[in-house]
């Protein structure tokens, strides 16, 4: 811990720096938010009350207001605008972000002194005591007070949505199977009545037992991707090191074994490893391969094509992108798409709206990201991005 | 290739499955696909493991034939096919039996716990009502040619 008293101009800077720290942590807290959210069925209440863009003006603001050099440079001013942010029901993460990032800094303002970091919240509280020692209780207890209130208050609501999670998917594994079994029963016997009492059922009733098979296939296809879909909650599960490579040609082999469209699909050579859940994954490019599979049109090049770019650095990521040549989507479509059981009237291609939304979950259970790439032409490209190491854990306090 | 089955000594197959559908629809696939051996349900995982041990209702002599291929629903009454199967492959008699897993929901998980405790296959009840009678027809040939290797 150094023990000097910086520069204005050091602190300002300083400040500066964090603020790209702290709307990419932000950013990172939104995700593990969002990820307990799952679909939307939990209840929201106040877990994301402020966004992105409402820190940035918050924190652009206050660094206005330093540079300028007006009066808020004290702990007091902090410490009272986080509790009037608490009391208007503010998140609870972002205000553990200020607490921890600017008033630390603002004491260096005012005291003149301030540790270089901290690595981790036993030093973090080393340095309250030190304050304590120091007989500037009531701001250290106060400090101490409001971070421990915020954390607690935060697992709290972590741990009521694991449940809720956990509840749900426990739900669906067992109903799935119950919704299975009758539909097994009909479909059994409306093929029975096809293959064997054809002659006197007569054409109109085979048209109709065909449309009893169509209708139940859908509902079992609808269960099953609903079962697949909740059954991806968290990244800790089933995680292992494997390669890009395999995964995408899997899928693929698999396509190839259920679909008849002949398509060419260019698949490039030399994707990198990575660590995650390898099913999940698979799957993920089963269904963005099908997508590109079933939009590709043969009027136009019949060609799928996947590229990719594997980027080193501290935090990992490969970028793929999956493009077809057929229809595209229009531009007002590419978030909704990614809603579950979306289907969008003017674009025919079979299927039911929620290949997608697993994809989007799990990007982002992998800490990744996923998008229409904008004004691409013609047809349609999918962005994936997908660290290729495992998403840690953060240390809010710097 | 009608009643080589038989013929080959696979006179029994055992199948454990609680759903009256589902035993018609398995019953009648079996049939289509040729196999003509004489089939024996039980409804539930107890039954089946009390059939194989003979006990219970099953102990007087010669009312459990040994069966030379189990056809086992995952999800059953009492005790449920993984409890079953578990029993099965822990017992030095009847390890040999191959048991093949039926599944509703082909749900891989399921698939995965079913290899791990020894299921020699399983057939996932599926869409396409055709494929099943297929699969039916394919495997029973495949494990009673394996079972009959096996005596």
């Amino acid at each position: 811990m150094g023990n000097r008293k910086p520069e204005r101009n050091e602190v300002i800077n300083l400040l500066t720096d964090k603020r790209a720290e702290l709307l990419s942590t932000w950013h990172e807290n939104i995700r593990s938010i969002r990820e307990n959210l799952h679909l939307g069925y939990l209840p929201h209440g106040n877990a994301l009350p402020i966004s992105l863009e409402e820190l940035d003006d918050f924190l652009t603001a206050y660094l206005e207001d330093l540079h300028k050099g007006q009066s808020h440079q004290s702990e007091e001013y902090l410490l009272d605008l986080v509790e009037r942010k608490i009391a208007a029901g503010w998140s609870l993460t972002f205000l553990e972000l200020i607490n921890s990032t600017f008033v630390n800094a603002v004491r260096v303002m005012v005291r003149g002194t301030f540790p270089d970091s901290f690595d981790s919240r036993a030093q973090y509280m080393e340095w309250i005591s030190e304050l304590v020692s120091r007989n500037d209780l009531r701001l250290a207890h106060k400090y101490e007070t409001l971070l421990g209130k915020l954390t607690k208050e935060l697992m709290e609501r972590q741990r009521e949505l694991e449940g809720h999670n956990a509840m749900m998917q426990q739900f669906f594994d067992v109903a799935s199977h119950e919704f299975q079994a009758p539909l097994w029963s009909i479909l059994g016997h409306a093929s029975k009545l096809i293959s064997h009492y054809s002659p006197h059922i007569g054409e109109k009733g085979m048209h109709g037992l065909a449309r009893i098979q169509d209708n139940v296939r859908e509902m079992h296809l609808l269960i099953q991707g609903f079962a697949r879909l909740l059954s991806v909650t968290s990244f800790s599960s089933q995680v292992s090191e494997f390669s890009l490579q395999h995964v995408m040609r899997s899928a693929l082999n698999r396509i190839r074994r259920e679909m008849e469209k002949e398509v060419e699909v260019q698949l490039p050579a030399g994707l990198p490893r990575m660590v995650g859940n390898r099913q999940q994954i698979e799957h993920l490019f089963y269904e963005l391969l099908r997508n590109a599979i079933l939009f590709a049109d043969e009027a136009r090049e019949n060609i799928v094509e996947v590229a990719f770019e594997d980027s080193e650095g501290p935090r990992e990521a490969c970028r793929i992108w999956v493009k077809d040549r057929g229809i595209g989507i229009p531009q007002e479509y590419a978030e909704l798409v990614w809603k579950p059981l979306e289907r969008l009237n003017d674009v025919q291609v079979e299927g039911l709206g929620l290949g997608l939304a697993y994809v989007k979950r799990v990007v982002e259970v992998h800490g990744g990201q996923v998008r229409i790439v904008p004004e691409y032409s013609p047809g349609t490209c999918v962005e994936v991005v997908l660290p290729k190491s495992r998403p840690h854990e953060h240390v809010h306090i710097h | 290739m009608l009643g080589g089955i038989a013929k080959n000594g696979l006179d029994r197959i055992l199948l454990v499955e609680d759903n009256e559908d589902h035993i018609e629809h398995t019953v009648d696939a079996l049939e289509e696909g040729g196999i003509i051996n004489s089939i024996t349900v039980v409804r539930d995982g107890l039954s089946a493991i009390q059939y194989l041990k003979h006990e219970g209702p099953y102990s007087a002599d010669d009312v459990a034939p040994r069966p030379g291929l189990i056809l086992l629903d995952v999800k059953l009454p009492k005790r449920d096919g993984f409890d079953v199967l578990a029993t099965i492959k822990s017992d030095p008699d009847l390890k040999t039996i191959p048991v093949i897993m039926l599944t509703t929901t082909g749900n891989e998980e399921d698939i995965a716990r079913g290899a791990m405790l020894g299921a020699n296959d399983y057939i996932v009840k599926p869409v396409q009502f055709d494929e099943f009678i297929h699969k039916v027809k394919g495997l029973g040939k495949y494990w009673a040619l394996i079972s009959d290797l096996a005596r």
